[in-house]
């Protein structure tokens, strides 16, 4: 799967997941960050999308710091996949 | 209004625990310093963070008590057993008129959520409303009114207000109140998808704290007026003299960090209680052993207490979170602690964290004379109770102090509709619109109703449900110019969302419990309408759901009236939705279901007439008639021109004293048909007495054996 794609399916999935209904995929940016400010998402967000990430791309997310890291954008997470599909 | 509930007096507590079948044995292990944590036996927890709790022994209900009867969840089984416990402890006869409530948040969720694992049938989780629990005890025990309280883990502590407020403004002469929650795999596995349980047993306060652990219990409290329970000659175990309910309007599970909320509810419950914070010499904390709650908690009390160094405990440690019985269990512990003179220590606590101005109690129980302690309680969702006991010496000599004279007459505030509005086949009405609904004309065919104008970031979480009850309350507000500030909200639910919990089993049946939905998991409790609404329209006073299956929206109403009367919030928004639940509607076709809602704004007349708001009827009476000695506690008419609007089809056997000869309206059929009927009949009711077709009104509905009533008359200016 190329970046792109890997991120758009990102994004579907952060919208389904986190009741972002009203939100079209391209209003994610790709380096913005998704908690706190940008689309004002909390830590319950963060263990939802932990679990749909895991369950749709196999990945483990680490728990804490790390994952904070992970979750700090769409690319930081689409990153993560990678490494880990390849890994 | 500032009432205080000095005259309520405490003559009887009963509590099942993990560590014992009764109160004093429960207290006797606690101060031993047995922990109740054993492996999980009632359902799967595989692949979960952890694999214990504190478990009440019995798998069936009548293994907890032979009385339970067919049909019986664990819960009522264990809920029996606490009730006549504390109705044993205080020596009442039994036939005296008694008025219960309980706090309830999954009731009989083990049992119906095995019947739906086995079937897929979600007829199952019908099987065990929210209300169960308080009929099938309450049948037993001989109860009259009946009210089920839902606010998360406040839920126990919310029911004892409810019966201090029946007390203090003199409704009522006996009470008996708690909560009882037993486990089930949708909280252990909603919990564990939080990430907040903890691996080992929890340690409320320690440094090295990492979560909560999970229990089960009951506990009931006999509340009457003081002055009464000296006369029958009762032994007076505590005096309930004050008490605060609030809520943070923050966060849907996350407490605010700062605190301010249970700061300023702690300073209330000292001032209604007539107690300097230097009074308090023992606090029964929630501590329930998360990062959150507890640094949020110890800064609060702290802040609050000044720097007098009370006592600090949690039970948590040793009984477990016990989710709606905590309130009562521990209000049950504060009580005994105070007859006892003992201050049980918190179990699993070594080395707490900072706090100069509060003493925890390490390393066993400390034996210590007390003169007035608190238990706090705070749950998702932000809502918060804080109940304040006294030893009875301890609050004579207060009472003497600041010439709060026990025996002063029965005081309440004056209970007034400052706004009223109904959504139906209809449309949106106003109080004197929504009249129309006691013509039989206005039989039109019930619809869909619109859709909200709601924020759509802030209520993505929202299902149609809470986006129509959050509409509505958000609308009644504003029509009665009423900001959120101290005021408090009663949503009127039978069944809660059973799509929405459907959903959630059925992923923990396909996938584990390992797999449940974090974010699902806070909005499928009963009280997540309210505590959604209370952040969304920024509500700080006294946030609950109650159900009572048909007269759900009638029983809202007393409620919030109750609250206000007895000075616990100066507003009450109270009303009910129904909605088209697609899970009962697969499930059961042939049900016609609608939708529709009311709610009625509910103020204290000082409240109403400092913010210059016009008053549309005043709310004199409200009560409960189930079979109960002692009539329906509504007075008769007093106008020349009563009405009877009611909900009921089959009301021609009703027997209301004085009220015969009043014209009676039915409702019409399709302003509601369950949950919400009651409230459409309320909004009619001010309806009527608005346009002058009646100079008051009763307003009863659910069926003939559970009859609410609420009497509404005009203002006299």
């Amino acid at each position: 799967m190329d970046s792109a794609t890997l991120k758009l399916e990102i994004k579907t999935l952060i919208i389904e997941e986190l009741d972002l209904r009203d939100t079209p995929p391209y209003e994610i940016v790709d380096d913005d960050p998704l908690f706190g400010e940008g689309l004002g998402l909390d830590s319950l967000d963060a263990l939802q999308l932990a679990m749909a990430l895991e369950e749709r791309f196999g990945v483990e997310i680490p728990e804490g710091d790390e994952a904070r890291r992970i979750f700090s954008s769409v690319t930081a997470i689409a990153t993560h996949i990678a490494a880990e599909s390849a890994a | 209004m500032d009432l205080g509930f000095a005259r309520v007096a405490v003559t009887g507590v009963g509590v099942v625990s993990a560590l014992a079948n009764s109160a004093g044995e429960t207290f006797d292990r606690l101060v031993a310093g047995h922990r109740g944590f054993g492996p999980v036996s009632l359902f799967d927890v595989k692949d979960l963070r952890c694999g214990f709790a504190a478990e009440v022994p019995g798998r069936t209900p009548s293994d907890i008590t032979a009385d339970a009867g067919s049909g019986w969840s664990r819960t009522d089984a264990m809920a029996l057993v606490a009730a006549r416990e504390a109705l044993a402890a205080s020596g009442r006869t039994r036939g005296d008129r008694l008025a219960f409530a309980v706090g309830a948040t999954t009731g009989g969720m083990l049992e119906a959520e095995r019947g739906f694992g086995e079937t897929g049938a979600v007829s199952r989780l019908l099987s065990h409303p929210i209300s169960t629990t308080a009929d099938l005890v309450g049948d037993e025990i001989g109860a009259g009114p009946r009210v089920t309280i839902c606010s998360a883990c406040s839920s126990g502590a919310n029911a004892i207000v409810q019966g201090a407020a029946w007390i203090a403004t003199g409704r009522e002469t006996c009470a008996l109140v708690g909560g009882v929650d037993g486990l089930c795999q949708l909280t252990f596995a909603g919990f564990n998808a939080l990430g907040v349980l903890d691996r080992a047993p929890c340690r409320p306060f320690d440094v090295t704290r990492a979560g909560m652990s999970l229990g089960e219990g009951a506990a009931f409290l006999v509340l009457e007026p003081l002055d009464l329970a000296i006369d029958r000659g009762a032994r007076v175990l505590a005096v309930l003299s004050g008490s605060a309910v609030g809520a943070e309007a923050h966060h849907i599970t996350h407490p605010e960090p700062s605190g301010a909320v249970p700061t300023r509810m702690i300073a209330t419950a000292l001032e209604r209680a007539n107690l300097a914070p230097g009074q308090i010499d023992y606090v029964n904390a929630h501590g329930t052993g998360t990062l959150l709650n507890d640094s949020a908690e110890a800064g609060a009390l702290a802040s609050a207490l000044g720097e007098s160094r009370p006592f600090v405990s949690s039970s948590k440690g040793q009984l477990g979170h016990t989710l709606a019985a905590a309130g009562a269990i521990e209000a049950a512990l504060t009580v005994m602690a105070l007859d006892r003179g003992i201050v049980p220590g918190t179990g699993g606590l070594e080395q707490p964290e900072e706090t100069p101005s509060l003493r925890h109690v390490i390393g066993g129980a400390v034996r210590v004379e007390l003169g007035a302690a608190m238990s706090t309680s705070f749950g998702f969702g932000g809502s918060g109770t804080v109940l304040v006991f006294e030893r009875p010496a301890a609050a004579a000599a207060t009472a003497t102090a600041t010439g709060n004279r026990r025996s002063a007459p029965i005081c309440a505030a004056r209970v007034v509709v400052t706004g009223a509005l109904s959504m139906g086949p209809l449309g949106l009405l106003d109080a004197a619109a929504s009249a129309a609904y006691v013509e039989p004309a206005s039989s039109a065919p019930g619809k869909r109703l619109p859709d909200p104008e709601l924020d759509s970031r802030r209520s993505r979480r929202f299902d149609r449900m809470t986006q129509l009850i959050v509409g509505g309350a958000g609308r009644a507000m504003s029509g009665a110019d009423l900001d959120g500030e101290g005021i408090g909200l009663v949503v009127g639910s039978s069944f809660g969302n059973i799509d929405r919990t459907t959903r959630f089993l059925r992923r923990i049946a396909d996938k584990g419990p390992g797999l449940a939905h974090p974010a699902e998991f806070p909005h499928i409790l009963p009280s997540a309408p309210s505590g959604n609404a209370s952040i969304y329209l920024g509500l700080t006073g006294p946030v609950v759901t109650v159900g009572s299956l048909t007269a759900t929206g009638e029983c809202a109403a007393a409620v919030a009236a109750s609250f206000v009367a007895a000075g616990v919030a100066g507003g009450m928004i109270a009303g009910s939705v129904e909605w088209q639940d697609p899970a009962i509607e697969a499930a059961q076709p042939e049900r016609e279901t609608l939708e529709s809602g009311a709610w009625l704004v509910l103020e204290d007349r000082a409240h109403a007439r400092r913010r210059g708001a016009a008053a549309l009827a005043e709310v004199v009476g409200w009560s409960q008639t189930s079979r109960e000695p002692g009539g329906p506690g509504v007075s008769s008419p007093g106008t020349a021109l009563p009405s009877v609007v009611s909900t009921l089809t089959d009301w021609e056997s009703l027997d209301l004293p004085g009220w015969a000869d009043a014209p009676r309206y039915s409702v019409a059929a399709n302003a509601g048909r369950h949950a919400s009927a009651g409230a459409v009949a309320m909004a009619a009711g001010v309806g009527l007495i608005v346009t002058k077709r009646a100079n008051e009104v009763l307003v009863c509905g659910g069926s003939t054996a559970r009859t609410w009533l609420v009497h509404l008359v005009e203002v006299a200016e």
